[in-house]
């Protein structure tokens, strides 16, 4: 199932404002942030900050592209 | 590694010492544990859960955690060791381990066979009373973790975790708090607050820019050692003699 996506900008001193709210069936499920330089190899990649839905298997903590996280919704997440 | 596997029950004497008197005749008996010594990689299994041990586990050199997993992949570490703890003292009442201890650097363990050790426990009870103090203050260590894992905000809880470490190091003689590269990797970081590795990141970041920590590559050093037990609301209390 498709996900759409919002760019906001998150309220933080910690360097990882650019965010992504995603919405699936026109309902928030999580909010995703950029990494940022502090973040060494991983910076760039989508950080699933709150997921509201249960989360089967392990999640992965970041993402190389928006793509990748609806694959994971797709496969992993189920609703709660 | 600093450690001396000819003499590999210096630390823990020296910690039970600070538990109970032990007089010449407890140290003897525990200097001359029999023991085979094995050098063992950072990363590996001394034991996983549900092994029945043979033997129990002296930390001679390097550094362990304690953790429990779930099936989906996910841990929680539930303490850090230092050279001198006895990883699985329980070994001597409890046969089947109920978690698993790794390494976290390359360690050298001193093996003991749990028969030889439950018969000096029963000769001398003042080496009974330090082992008993030692489990205790483990359970005191756990109900501390259960508090900083449920309650501290991000920060203050790694803080508090690195405090804890740093504090228990200087007690086992290793060095004071300021200076000391600490031995654990962001994701052993992550697994010991129920935080992901990008938020430690983010945590450790703050705590630098505070001018408390500095990060070297992956490991992390305490540089204001008051600043640090502020922010972690640090009180030794709970670590009793291990770290009075």
């Amino acid at each position: 199932m498709a996900l759409s996506f919002q760019p906001v900008t998150l309220d933080t001193s910690l360097g990882d404002s650019e965010a992504m709210l995603a919405f699936r069936c026109g309902r928030l499920l999580a909010v995703l942030s950029r990494l940022g330089p502090i973040h060494g190899q991983s910076a760039g990649r989508w950080y699933v900050e709150v997921i509201f839905a249960d989360v089967s298997g392990r999640p992965s903590t970041s993402f190389s592209s928006l793509e990748e996280v609806e694959q994971w919704v797709e496969s992993d997440v189920r609703r709660l | 590694m600093v450690g001396n596997e000819k003499v590999p029950f210096e630390g823990l004497i020296r910690k039970l010492e600070r538990l109970a008197k032990l007089d010449e005749e407890d140290r003897e008996a525990l200097a001359s544990l029999r023991f085979s010594t094995e050098t063992i990689n950072e990363d590996r299994h001394l034991v996983r859960e549900g092994d029945e041990p043979s033997d129990c586990a002296v930390l001679v050199a390097g550094h362990a955690c304690r953790y429990k997993s779930l099936s989906s992949g996910g841990r929680q570490i539930v303490s850090f060791h230092l050279p001198g703890d006895m990883l699985d003292a329980e070994q001597l009442l409890l046969s089947r381990a109920d978690h698993s201890i790794q390494a976290i650097t390359d360690v050298i363990v001193a093996w003991v066979p749990t028969v030889d050790l439950k018969k000096v426990v029963r000769e001398r009870p003042a080496i009974a009373d330090a082992l008993w103090r030692d489990c205790l203050i483990d359970a005191s260590v756990f109900r501390e973790w259960v508090l900083n894992v449920g309650q501290r905000d991000p920060r203050s809880r790694i803080a508090h975790m690195l405090c804890e470490f740093a504090a228990r190091r200087q007690a086992a003689g290793l060095g004071p708090p300021e200076g000391a590269a600490l031995p654990m990797s962001q994701e052993r970081i992550a697994d010991a607050t129920g935080l992901t590795s990008v938020h430690v990141n983010r945590m450790l970041h703050a705590l630098m820019t505070q001018g408390v920590i500095a990060l070297d590559g992956r490991h992390v050093q305490i540089i204001d050692w008051n600043g640090l037990r502020t922010i972690a609301e640090f009180d030794p209390g709970y670590l009793h003699a291990v770290a009075a």
